[in-house]
């Protein structure tokens, strides 16, 4: 098993959150778990802690996560960062791939979050 | 509003429902019309009809173009799917390519409204369906225009004394031009509690 | 699926007015039915059991897989629109024109059957559809066209229904007859124009209407706020699909305009602009008519006028002045004749008045209250002040009035007269007037003298002026006669008024001036006998610079000495010509010639006039002199102006010296010089070389 990482958890969707929460905890024990509902707590957050993960989502009251991705970063230079978004247009991933973030497709599954951790794990 | 047709969370898990059903289509269509197609946050409301005719007769007065499809499965109900005049002229234009002649849309622009709105609606029905794991199909989408509550009453008619309205806004942006509609569902009250069924068992298995 | 062996299912499958392909999850078609195979130039053997994607090909395959796995997979239903996916399959409508495959709409639906899913595609030929929508397109853009046209268009546009009630009105409409969409709308159109005319109005379009199927006319107009205004106007009947009489459409040009400017320019055609009265064109044609109708109506009277002293005016005070006095003068003629008349400017300073309905004896009345009234009118410009007199010749127009042109001929002519005999004042025109025979004459004079002119037919005669207080030197004042090629010489009491009348008198002068000047030259050492020799100069010569150039260039190239000539002028065309008479004076004076105000004080002037005038001598009027024996008050005016003349340091010469009595009373005066009968006729030119002239 590997050793505590924490992960923030971004998206307006309550559901989501909740899901991604249960795949991590079962999966990683004792891994750090925050969340942010949108663009202004997760900055906010990311401003306090260090994480090793974030999942962004896109559409979000505030602000999109393409808004917030560059300051995520800046703030957050060390972690893995992941787009789970329910726009699947190609535009879009376009776009935030060039940024250097992984884009996910909605809905939700346990592969797709896996895989998202698999990919941030150092080699 | 006396007590909540749906509760918090599950309103949640249906507006993401949506959402993703949304972000759906907007591919489709951005693949039809070869732009992005820009998607708002959906704003996700569970409410008794007369309330929903409230809400709606805010949001316009105007005749709208609105197309139903009756879906089944789980549980059932009528899906409505209806815009303004001025947004339908608008995405109608987008679509074909033409601005359409008349004041009013004719049978062709008629035919591109409905086909433009059978893929929204077979994506939002496709995703819940998908999440939720349950069975769900979709009738014929069937075009109806006109006053809005003579529109919304035509659908209650088979859903007993007191239907219930799912109901979801949403604006997209093709570029240029705003378009925004209203996704209903209508419901009675039996179905609703299938939903509500079937969400607790979604729920379960992510109950922490 | 189906079995291939007639079955009730087969029969309906095969009779279904529209396509139906049934295709299974793996897009493998299943069945087919008759309606799709009729349409199609495929055979059933070559679709059944294939791949749908490989019989045939998609725009939007991507897509159409996507519908039928949610149709398989999740029994979702959908619609392809023909504006999407234009002519899905490739089908034929066999009954119609086969150029283009058909438009088609398709449903897409969940089918389950045998615990298998699988996919009905329903095919919908609406090529009809989309042929009515085309032309409705076509046709409402036409429509637009036409509706923008006239929604521009600079006629006014009411549409009504058959009995004229307002069903549309046009911007234009609206913006000139003042009434908006909401008012003209449901209103009767006749009623809304000219409300005196309206039933009659609407009955006679109607009625025209019911023979052809457009009426024509111009008529008036009457805006909201109840201006009126003239239209051209064009209304239509439009009939229905049926055949029947639907609408009225109504089309206004407003002309109110151009028939106003055809009204101004028709004022202005018969109108003098500057006083409003009737032009001579226009005065010509109502004399005609009345000359024409003579006979049946009573007299009239045509006055012909012609204002004195306008020409000083003009000259002293310029044009302006004399446009103000003649636009003055118009409103005192008009306001002292009754209503019933005519009057018109005919231009320059003559006006004419036909007066309706009178006798000469009422107009000569009223001419002359016109001339009593002008008596005290005071003409003031800048400081000027100038007293009017007026000259006035009637005529009395009956049925024995030959024409317009002899009319004013004989009006004019005793206007002449009455010029002639003093002025201000009326002449009244008879038959065989001698007076007037005589002015008639004046064109057969006039035609003399440029004849003469012509063939040089003058000849210059001399009078001596001989001097009366010392002995010195005789002059001899010019005289011009015709030859009348008989022998005779006609003398230029006949010929000089024709000429000032026709304005030949500065061409006589040149001709006397040339010709003398130039027998002066050729009889050099002949005349150092004559002190100087005296030319006359018309009023028009003084006022013409180009002869006074030609006489200083005349004077100075001859080798005569200037002091040997003297020019005369009349008192009277100095006094019309004083700016003119006093350069002239002064120009010449300075050459060294001399100058002799003749006639003087036979004019209306005073010697204020003398003053200005740089005049060496003074001719004392020959009508004081021939009575002063008789007539002391003769004699005093002799007496005053010899006296009045010698302070002002002139020479005075007395004319018409007729016998010795008078010139010894002259001699007692003091006048300087006598002229006349009684001291020597006028002689040929030549004759005064001779020393011998006969002096009495």
């Amino acid at each position: 098993m590997n050793s505590s990482k924490s992960i923030l958890i971004v998206d307006d969707s309550r559901l989501t959150r909740m899901i991604f929460a249960k795949v991590i905890a079962s999966h990683y024990e004792g891994w750090d778990i925050s969340q942010a509902e949108n663009g202004t707590n997760a900055l906010a957050i990311a401003a306090e802690k260090k994480f090793d993960f974030i999942s962004l989502d896109h559409n979000m009251p505030d602000f999109t996560g393409l808004d917030i991705l560059p300051q995520l970063q800046e703030l957050q230079p060390n972690a893995h960062i992941g787009v789970f978004t329910a726009n699947v247009q190609q535009v879009l991933t376009e776009r935030f791939t060039a940024l250097g973030a992984q884009c996910y497709h909605k809905p939700l599954n346990e592969d797709k979050i896996l895989q998202f951790i698999k990919q941030g794990e150092p080699a | 509003m006396s007590d909540p047709v749906l509760s918090d969370v599950y309103c949640d898990t249906m507006g993401e429902l949506f959402n993703i059903g949304m972000g759906r289509a907007a591919k489709s269509l951005s693949d039809m019309v070869n732009e992005e197609v820009v998607l708002s946050v959906p704003n996700f409301k569970a409410v008794k009809y007369d309330e929903a005719l409230e809400l709606f007769n805010d949001i316009t007065n105007e005749p709208v173009n609105a197309v139903e499809q009756f879906f089944d499965g789980q549980f059932s109900g009528n899906a409505v799917l209806f815009f303004t005049n001025h947004s339908s002229r608008e995405l109608v234009q987008r679509i074909i390519g033409e601005v359409p002649a008349s004041q009013d849309l004719g049978d062709m622009e008629h035919e591109a409204l409905k086909e433009v709105s059978n893929i929204i609606l077979n994506a939002c029905f496709g995703c819940i369906a998908e999440v939720l794991g349950c069975e769900l199909h979709s009738g014929v989408p069937k075009i109806v225009a006109g006053d809005l509550n003579k529109v919304m009453g035509t659908q209650c008619v088979n859903l007993g004394p007191e239907p219930l309205v799912l109901t979801l806004s949403m604006t997209f942006s093709l570029p240029n031009k705003s378009i925004s509609g209203q996704v209903s569902l209508l419901m009675t009250s039996e179905s609703i509690k299938k939903l509500i069924k079937e969400l607790e068992r979604f729920s379960s298995l992510y109950a922490m | 699926m189906l079995k291939s062996v007639a079955s009730l299912e087969r029969v309906i499958f095969d009779a279904a007015s529209q396509g139906m392909i049934i295709v299974d999850a793996r897009y493998q078609i299943i069945e087919v039915n008759r309606w799709f195979i009729d349409s199609i130039d495929l055979c059933k053997s070559e679709m059944v059991g294939k791949s749908l994607f490989k019989v045939f090909t998609f725009e939007r395959e991507q897509f159409i897989k996507q519908t039928i796995n949610q149709a398989c997979k999740s029994g979702l239903s959908s619609f392809l629109s023909n504006s999407l996916h234009p002519r899905l399959f490739p089908l034929l409508n066999r009954y119609q024109n086969c150029s283009r495959y058909m438009d088609q709409s398709c449903y897409i639906k969940p089918i389950r059957f045998d615990n298998q899913s699988y996919c009905l595609i329903q095919v919908q030929d609406v090529s009809n559809t989309v042929a009515r929508e085309k032309l409705l397109s076509k046709t409402s853009s036409t429509l637009n066209l036409f509706k923008t046209a006239v929604e521009h268009s600079a006629s006014s546009i009411v549409i009504t229904d058959h009995q004229g009630i307002i069903e549309y009105v046009n911007p234009k409409f609206v913006e000139i007859a003042g009434f908006s969409q909401e008012e003209a709308l449901g209103r009767s159109y006749f009623a809304l124009s000219s409300l005196a005319h309206e039933p009659q109005f609407q009955s006679s379009v109607m009625q025209t209407l019911q023979q052809k199927d457009s009426w024509h006319g111009e008529r008036s107009f009457v805006t909201k706020s109840g201006v009126k205004y003239w239209v051209n106007e064009f209304i239509y009947q439009a009939r229905n699909s049926n055949n029947v009489p639907s609408n009225l459409i109504a089309i206004q040009d407003d002309v109110t305009q151009i028939r106003d400017i055809a009204r101004k320019a028709s004022y202005q055609a018969s109108h003098d602009s500057l006083t409003g009265l009737i032009n001579r064109k226009e005065f010509d044609s109502v004399l005609i008519q009345n000359i024409e109708m003579a006979e049946q109506t009573p007299a009239h009277v045509l006055c012909f006028l012609d204002i004195d002293q306008f020409k000083v005016v003009n000259d002293t005070s310029g044009h302006g002045a004399g446009d103000e006095l003649l636009r003055q003068i118009s409103v005192v003629i008009n306001e002292n004749y009754p209503e019933e008349k005519v009057l018109a400017r005919l231009g320059g300073d003559e006006f004419a008045i036909l007066l309706y309905h009178t006798d000469l004896e009422v107009a000569t009345q009223q001419c002359e209250h016109l001339i009593y009234v002008l008596h005290d009118f005071r003409f003031r410009w800048e400081e000027a002040v100038f007293s009017i007199g007026i000259s006035i010749g009637i005529t009395l127009i009956n049925e024995q009035t030959i024409s317009s042109i002899e009319a004013i001929k004989q009006a004019e002519n005793a206007c002449d007269a009455a010029k002639d005999m003093g002025r201000n004042r009326v002449y009244i025109y008879q038959e065989d007037d001698s007076a007037l025979v005589q002015r008639q004459g004046d064109t057969y004079w006039a035609t003399k003298i440029n004849e003469a002119l012509e063939d040089d037919l003058f000849v210059l005669y001399a009078q001596p002026i001989v001097p009366l207080q010392h002995k010195s030197k005789i002059s001899y004042e010019i005289l011009v006669r015709i030859h009348d090629g008989e022998g005779g010489v006609i003398p230029p009491g006949l010929f000089l008024p024709a000429a000032e009348r026709f304005n030949l008198s500065h061409r006589i002068d040149r001709w006397v001036i040339d010709n003398t000047l130039k027998w002066m030259m050729n009889h050099g050492e002949e005349i150092d006998h004559v002190e100087h020799i005296s030319i006359n100069l018309s009023g028009l010569t003084l006022s013409n610079e180009t002869l006074l150039n030609y006489i200083l260039e005349l004077v100075t190239s001859s080798k005569i000495a200037p002091r040997k000539i003297s020019f005369e002028i009349t008192e009277t065309a100095a006094i019309a010509n004083l700016v003119q008479a006093k350069h002239f004076i002064d120009t010449l004076k300075k050459l060294g010639c001399q100058f002799a105000l003749d006639d003087f004080g036979s004019g209306l002037s005073s010697f204020a006039y003398l003053k200005n005038l740089n005049v060496d001598m003074l001719k004392i009027d020959g009508m004081f002199v021939k009575d002063m024996i008789d007539d002391a008050i003769d004699e005093a005016m002799v007496k005053s102006i010899n006296d009045v003349g010698h302070v002002m340091g002139m020479e005075t010469i007395a004319e018409f010296v007729e016998d010795d009595d008078i010139k010894n009373r002259l001699i007692e005066l003091g006048v300087d010089y006598g002229q006349g009968y009684g001291l020597g006729k006028p002689v040929p030119i030549d004759q005064i070389v001779l020393k011998s002239v006969e002096i009495a």
